[in-house]
């Protein structure tokens, strides 16, 4: 899925487009168009092993994207992630990698009205909340750490975050504060991390949902459900794919608390047989008000149950791990985070680290 | 007799008590004003919220949404914060990198820095909404949104300090 090419063509797309739009529509008045925007997210993780042993560089990211307001109605999309694994042992990142550079997001979007905006391109499927609302920024999230069922497919992720195709989403007016999402497009492909191009021969087809309310009644509540299904077609077989998963957060006065159940299973055709992989977390921080409202404190809960026996899967690992730390946020552009985790790579062996993060935006 | 006491406790109530600490007095209630040529005169609190969130980002005209606020740092910054987003500034700050990020809007609001300019600049933007802080009354060119029906100087509106 490496497609660093792919990733700085679609970022020039977008400048070339956001640069030679003509608006097709009438704009209002004090708006004007095109509207481009440039931005970044970068981190570092540094971690120590708390039975001893050297401070190490445990990987850093960068994540570009670039936005593209071309009329009232029609904007495009581009997010490249740029990774650089570390030393340490972790189950975030692939050993073997150095860096690695992905295109994360590249759409275009017609958005009428708020009931309705239809995205093309390659997007993330929104199958895990986490990953739609944080996508790949961590300076946005609170602690240091992506839950496991959010990591990304190179990562070692289990759920297809990616795909190629269209997605319709759009808000229902109301006091309920419903929204939806109905999406259709290539399923993965043979391999776990493989993004099939829409216009490839012999893809098959995947499709989505996603609904959620956000009730007046209850400010700051919000719950809803997602489905994926798909066909994909690995190496001496083929399997159905369902997904689900459902979550729910409340996020108010400083309180943030967020939960997510996600439930993948994957049935070869022609068998009896069914490998299901689940998994959650569980986040809650909460920001203190006057002088120490820039601290977070938080703890996350992160469980991931892969199938046993699934090929497909063969390279996602378990994971069975907690964190408890503090964010800080220094200022609007840079956050320093510190926690201690204990997580399993491989049962019965634990470790536990303790770690900082200097995340920022710019 | 010795009395033990936990050091987790006395980081609590060290926490509690420096988090009741900053805090300046805030106007009774904060209005929201739209251009006089924007037909809007109601408006539910839910649907105030999910304006200043991006969550609605266009009016029934089908134009877009343009967002005014004082800084947040100013008391009536301050009671648009506790008592509609319901978040710190920090928090509001990066809901709007977020909102940027995922692709759902162009910008983050533009912040106003006096009254006066607020409400010229609400005036003369058709599709604007800003806040001010009550009980100001500007002169002409703007209109003062009724929140579900009571205006800022009713007890029961929804926008108000108590």
């Amino acid at each position: 899925m490496n497609r660093p090419f792919g990733a700085a063509l679609a970022l020039i797309g977008v400048l070339l487009c956001a640069l030679s739009a003509r608006a097709d529509d009438a704009p209002p008045p004090a708006v004007h168009y095109p509207a481009f925007r440039l931005g970044a997210f970068a981190d570092i993780v540094l971690s120590h092993p708390s039975e001893g042993g050297a401070v190490e560089y445990e990987g850093g990211e960068m994540d570009l994207y670039a936005s593209a307001q071309i009329s009232n109605n029609w904007s495009a999309f581009a997010e490249a992630l740029i990774q650089h694994g570390g030393k340490a042992e972790n189950v975030d990142l692939e050993r073997d990698a150095r860096f690695d550079t992905n295109l994360e997001r590249f759409y275009a979007a017609y958005n009428p009205s708020d009931r309705l905006r239809l995205e093309i391109g390659q997007i993330h499927t929104g199958i895990v909340q986490w990953n739609e609302r944080e996508h790949r920024s961590r300076f946005l999230q609170t602690p240091i750490d992506v839950p496991s069922i959010a990591n990304r497919e190179s990562q070692g992720g289990a759920w297809p975050l990616h795909f190629d195709g269209a997605w319709a989403s759009g808000r229902v007016p109301g006091a309920l504060g419903a929204e939806y999402g109905v999406g259709v497009g290539a399923a993965r492909g043979s391999e776990r991390d493989d993004i099939q191009p829409l216009f490839r021969r012999g893809i098959s087809p995947a499709g989505l949902f996603l609904v959620s309310v956000a009730p007046d009644a209850l400010t700051g509540f919000e719950a809803g459900a997602a489905g994926y299904v798909g066909r994909i077609r690995a190496p001496g077989q083929t399997m159905q794919e369902l997904d689900a998963t459902v979550f729910s957060s409340f996020v108010r006065g400083g309180v943030e608390l967020r939960g997510e159940f996600a439930r993948m299973a994957h049935t070869p055709l022609g068998a009896d047989q069914e490998f299901v992989t689940r998994g959650w977390y569980v986040l809650a921080s909460w920001r203190p008000r006057g002088r120490l409202k820039a601290f977070r404190p938080y703890f996350l809960l992160d469980h991931l149950h892969v199938a046993p026996g699934e090929q497909y899967l063969s390279d996602v690992h378990n994971q069975n791990a907690w964190s408890a730390g503090v964010r800080w946020d220094f200022n609007r552009r840079l956050a320093l985070k510190g926690d201690f985790r204990t997580q399993q790579l491989a049962a019965p062996h634990r470790e536990s680290l303790i770690r900082a993060e200097v995340s920022f935006s710019f | 007799m010795a009395m033990r006491v936990c050091p987790l406790t006395v980081a609590i109530v060290l926490l509690l008590a420096a988090s009741s600490q900053g805090e300046e007095p805030v106007p009774a209630s904060i209005s929201f004003v739209v251009s006089a040529k924007n037909p809007m005169r109601d408006v539910s609190a839910g649907d105030l919220r999910r304006i200043f969130l991006g969550d609605i980002s266009r009016w029934r005209n089908g134009h877009r949404v343009i967002l005014f606020v004082r800084p947040m740092d100013t008391a009536e910054g301050r009671l648009f914060l506790d008592h509609l987003v319901h978040m710190s500034d920090i928090d509001y700050s990066q809901w709007w990198l977020g909102a940027v990020f995922r692709g759902r809007v162009a910008n983050a609001p533009r912040v106003i820095g006096s009254v006066e300019e607020m409400v010229r600049a609400v005036a003369a933007t058709p599709d604007a909404i800003g806040f001010i802080a009550a009980p100001t009354t500007p002169d002409t060119g703007v209109i003062i949104l009724t929140v579900e029906g009571k205006a800022p100087a009713d007890p029961h509106y929804a926008l108000r300090a108590r």
